[in-house]
């Protein structure tokens, strides 16, 4: 190991040891040449010392750095001598390892990653099932029960997705909150990056302890990092929070996809949820109103399985131990516990499959890339046959020859990897800037390409190298030199050469394209036809915008005139056609109802659910949406008044096919919440959630008769609707200052939200598409390049003896052809039996649709063809003198 | 008479470092030439140190601590480099002279007549 330091040392002396060494040989010299009375004779008996200084010199060097130093220079000589051959296998790998990088990267983000506390993998999702279906939510007391009576639970926690209305300096802010029960970060083990988590006292009383802890994103944006927070307090709906803590930057709740900025303790729901009117903790109702979530971490050793049989009769004995008001029994919940380790995931579901794919075609792209480069290095090792028999001829070591041959393409493969991080890391920047801002879940996606991320990529580029030069690195170290220094064509056997490894990789690269580009011609017009879909309402020039009077303590009164004035104010601004309120916007609804309409007697098991929404008057003339029989909701449908609704003609048509619906009658929702309304309009049909669902039959009910405390206000104006945010914001905060309003869109932005899955999985699709066929292209182009080089004798002897330029290029061309052809074939073969599992994405497309396959096959087939043709020509080119004589 | 110069032998293969550090126990500091010039006096001129290869073995062992150098001046004047054993030094002499010694017994076992 002191050698180790010295010979450190003496790399950092270098230039004084030499002259110490040559000091001391000319000293040596001196004595000698005195002893014997010549310095010629001394100089004899010493020896060369131009040799001893090297010796000696040579005694401080680590060989095998010498070695890789030298392979390495060699190295880079070649890859500098061969500009075209290095610049494709580097950008080949750059996709390649980039696509993956960053599609790895981003899924890992979104789906795979654990949570950030300490061992993620016992925690659980609770869920209870009962005749009445799957269900998440939990009462207060009754999560108060398990707590403190199971066995098989380290701790649970409860939590509630609820939006807060932030007041700080005089802005009124809406944000993400989630209430928590008070062991929520012990439990969790989440070590705050600021003061601390919730003490135990701060979850015994309601309403007695009002704090708050911050998320890390949140205390940044809003408050510009300010490590003064901790300890002063914010203003949450009107009251007064005490921040104790910040949470860590990694940390960002259960529930991938939803970020809460701010995580308030159960005790406190009063003032989160001013609208209730029960104490829900407590109050007699607390064991009706289920509004937690429930996750809990298991005890060592006890297995999901086990914990849900204990909590099951633990459910039972709760259940049977308090039966409700009137007497009758509750039901008995039958647990299901799911892994919990990624935290709430139930949201992500739909995005399993689109991730899959996505990495399925990046890995596709990856192998085209890699047979790119595994066919360059094969050329490259090929055209080099001379050098190296050369070498090996005057004594080099088949070893050594081998370890530098893999040098260079381990080299390729880094320089591949490295430019392959820059491709990650920009179509990352890519993917975050398409995200829409106003989709139902605030994606947190940063640009961030984590360290496993990085390490896969490094090591899939060396790996590259390896593999895909270790082959050419052998073949081309054969000793078998004699005919490789006479240079003799090897080439006389046709068939198989067809068969050779390069046409092999050509042949699946095409057909790899080809499946990737009819993914591509099928998603976009799959993206067409839902572009060009009717919507139903004219979105041209409409700005929506809500409010939520519910956290500012409105009753509903004084809601109900706050809109209606609000609705009075924006119609009398300058630049407004039209202004409506409504509950659910266009595009992203999920309320429905079930009808029962008079007279209509329905089939066994049809399914009676509706679309519904709220709206005020004027609705149908701001969104445009034709009316056909009846009229609109207007002032005079209160309350005081007939309960009344609008329906769309679907409905219409469904349930009164001989006569105007006009008139009749309908019943909304279950007992005992069922309202008899009377039809007094019938209008267009629309889409309410997304632009290709089919149409189910609609129901409106006027604002002024089932009042909401949250509604959108919809206003069309007569220029660019985005002016017109300011004016709207200053009628509501003439208002109510405190109020915020979020969630501000336009109808456009809606509906070209509402696309965003088919529009992404479109253009990524025909970027890698393309990037394939690149790939496979220029791959194409490489072999049939190589081989013509190969047989530039040949070709020269077929010139000379008269063979004319087009012989000369359809031998070269068939061979070609012949590649893309099966390559062609093969790739139909795998599109067609492919296709069949992207059926569900697809709009208004066959998965065989006929013009996706042909386009795609027809592109493919041109840019083949070109490759093949330029060697080709070149062939023909070729001066036969001087082809002869290579 | 046999000619001194034509009978030179070459030192041995491995014995090299076990010369110079005996030499260096006998003699305590010296420099390169001084060592050469001791080897070939001692053993009769027999045995001549190409003296090329001193140099690069001193290094060596100058690496690994054999021998620890310094720069003095000599009787005459000149600046000279010389060596010094160190307990290092000392104990890997004493190794290789008794592999060496176990060597050459057993290589006489072969060569004697039986």
């Amino acid at each position: 190991m002191t050698a180790f330091w010295r010979k450190l040392t003496g790399w950092w002396r270098r230039d004084v040891l030499d002259e110490e060494l040559q000091e001391e040989i000319q000293t040596h010299l001196e004595m000698k040449a005195e002893d014997l009375g010549s310095a010629r004779a001394a100089r004899q008996a010493f020896g060369n010392p131009a040799l001893v200084l090297g010796d000696a010199r040579n005694a401080w060097r680590w060989p095998a750095l010498d070695m890789l130093q030298q392979d390495l220079r060699y190295s880079f000589r070649i890859l500098l001598k061969a500009p075209g051959c290095t610049l494709v296998v580097v950008l080949s790998l750059a996709v390649g390892i980039g696509g993956n990088t960053a599609v790895f990267s981003l899924i890992d983000k979104v789906l795979l990653k654990k949570l950030p506390v300490d061992d993620p993998d016992r925690l659980v999702v609770l869920s209870a099932s009962s005749s009445r279906g799957n269900n998440r939510l939990f009462t207060y007391s009754d999560f108060a029960d398990y707590r403190a009576h199971n066995q098989v639970f380290e701790d649970l926690v409860a939590y509630a997705q609820r939006a807060l209305t932030l007041n700080e300096g005089g802005q009124a802010e809406r944000i993400q909150g989630t209430i928590v029960s008070g062991n929520y970060f012990a439990a969790l083990r989440v070590t705050l990056a600021l003061g601390r988590g919730f003490l135990p006292e701060e979850d015994r009383t309601r309403g007695t302890h009002p704090v708050v802890v911050l998320s890390d994103g949140f205390w940044k944006r809003r408050f510009g990092a300010d490590p003064r927070l901790v300890g002063r307090t914010v203003n949450l709906n009107g009251y007064g929070f005490a921040v104790v803590g910040i949470a860590p930057v990694e940390f960002t709740g259960v529930v991938p996809g939803i970020a809460p900025d701010a995580y308030v303790p159960v005790m406190m729901q009063g003032p989160v949820t001013p609208s209730w009117k029960i104490d829900p903790l407590f109050g007699p109702l607390s064991r009706d109103r289920a509004w937690l979530e429930v996750q809990g971490r298991l005890k060592q050793d006890i297995s999901r399985e086990q914990a849900a049989a204990a909590m099951t009769t633990l459910g039972s004995q709760v259940a049977r131990a308090n039966a409700k008001s009137d007497g009758s029994p509750r039901l008995e919940p039958k647990f299901v516990l799911e892994d919990g380790s990624r935290g709430n995931t139930v949201l992500l579901r739909d995005l399993a499959f689109p991730a899959q794919m996505l990495m399925a075609t990046v890995g596709l792209i990856l192998l085209i890339a890699c047979a790119n480069v595994a066919n360059l290095l094969l050329a490259l090792a090929g055209t080099r046959q001379k050098e190296i028999a050369v070498r090996l001829a005057v004594g080099a070591g088949r070893a050594r020859l081998i370890r530098q041959l893999l040098t260079e393409s381990v080299l390729l493969s880094m320089l591949g990897g490295a430019a392959g991080l820059a491709v990650a890391a920009s179509i990352s920047g890519l993917v975050i800037r398409y995200t829409p801002p106003n989709s139902f879940m605030t994606l947190t996606l940063d640009n961030r390409l984590d360290a496993r991320v990085l390490g896969f990529s490094l090591a899939m580029s060396i790996l590259t190298g390896i593999v895909f030069g270790l082959a050419p690195a052998l073949s081309a170290s054969r000793p078998d030199l004699a005919p490789a220094l006479k240079d003799e064509a090897t080439m006389f056997s046709k068939r198989i050469r067809r068969l050779s490894l390069p046409n092999l990789l050509v042949v699946g690269q095409v057909g790899l394209s080809l499946m990737v580009l009819v993914g591509a011609g099928l998603c976009v017009r799959s993206l067409q036809n839902l572009q060009s879909i009717d919507a139903g309402f004219d979105p041209a020039r409409v700005l929506v915008a809500s409010a939520d009077v519910s956290l500012s303590g409105y009753e509903n009164d004084r809601g109900l005139r706050f809109y209606t004035e609000l609705v009075e104010r924006v119609k009398r601004l300058g630049g407004v056609e039209a202004v409506s309120l409504a509950m659910q916007v266009p595009l992203s609804g999920n309320m429905s109802s079930t009808l029962r309409p008079e007279g209509y007697m329905p089939e066994r098991g049809e399914d009676l659910s509706s679309d519904f929404n709220i709206i005020g008057p004027d609705y149908f003339r701001t969104m445009k949406i034709p009316l056909q029989q009846g009229r609109e909701f207007g002032e005079l449908d209160t309350t005081a008044a007939l309960p009344v609704a609008v329906i769309n003609e679907t409905a219409a048509r469904r349930f009164w096919p001989e006569q105007s619906a006009i008139g009749r009658r309908l019943v909304l929702r279950l007992a005992p919440d069922e309202e008899v309304r009377e039809i007094v309009g019938v209008v267009r049909d629309s889409k309410y959630r997304r632009l290709s669902e089919d149409v189910r039959p609609a129901v409106y009910v006027p604002f002024a008769q089932d009042y909401r405390a949250a509604m959108a206000l919809h206003v069309r104006t007569t220029g660019e609707p985005r002016t017109m945010l300011a004016a709207v914001r200053r009628e509501v905060q003439a208002l109510d200052a405190t109020l915020p309003v979020y969630d501000i869109k336009t109808l456009e932005d809606q509906k070209r939200g509402s696309l965003f899955t088919s529009r992404l999985a479109a253009t990524l699709l025909t970027v890698f598409g393309l990037l394939a066929l690149l790939l496979a292209a220029v791959g194409l182009y490489g072999v049939m390049a190589y081989a013509v080089n190969r047989r530039t004798h040949e070709i020269g002897v077929r010139l000379a003896l008269g063979a004319q330029g087009y012989e000369v290029r359809r031998l070269v061309m068939v061979e070609g052809t012949t590649i893309v052809s099966i390559g062609l074939a093969l790739g139909l073969g795998g599109a067609l039996a492919g296709t069949r599992f992207v059926e569900s994405f697809l709009y208004g497309v066959r998965p065989t649709d006929p013009m996706a396959f042909g386009s795609a096959a027809l592109l493919l087939a041109v840019v083949a063809l070109l490759a093949n043709y330029l060697p080709a020509r070149h062939a023909s080119r070729t001066d036969p003198m001087m082809a002869i004589r290579q | 008479m046999v000619d001194s110069r034509r009978m030179k032998t070459d030192i041995p293969s491995g014995t090299l470092y076990m010369l110079v550090l005996k030499t260096l126990a006998r003699l305590g500091p010296m420099h390169g030439y001084g060592i050469s010039l001791y080897i070939q006096q001692t053993t009769g001129e027999v045995l001549q140190v190409e003296e090329g290869t001193l140099y690069p073995a001193l290094q060596r062992m100058l690496i690994k601590g054999w021998v620890r150098a310094e720069w003095r001046t000599t009787a005459n004047k000149r600046r000279a480099r010389y060596y010094t054993l160190t307990p290092a030094g000392r104990k890997q002499l004493a190794a290789e002279v008794r592999h060496f010694e176990r060597a050459i017994t057993a290589i006489r076992q072969v060569i004697e007549p039986a």
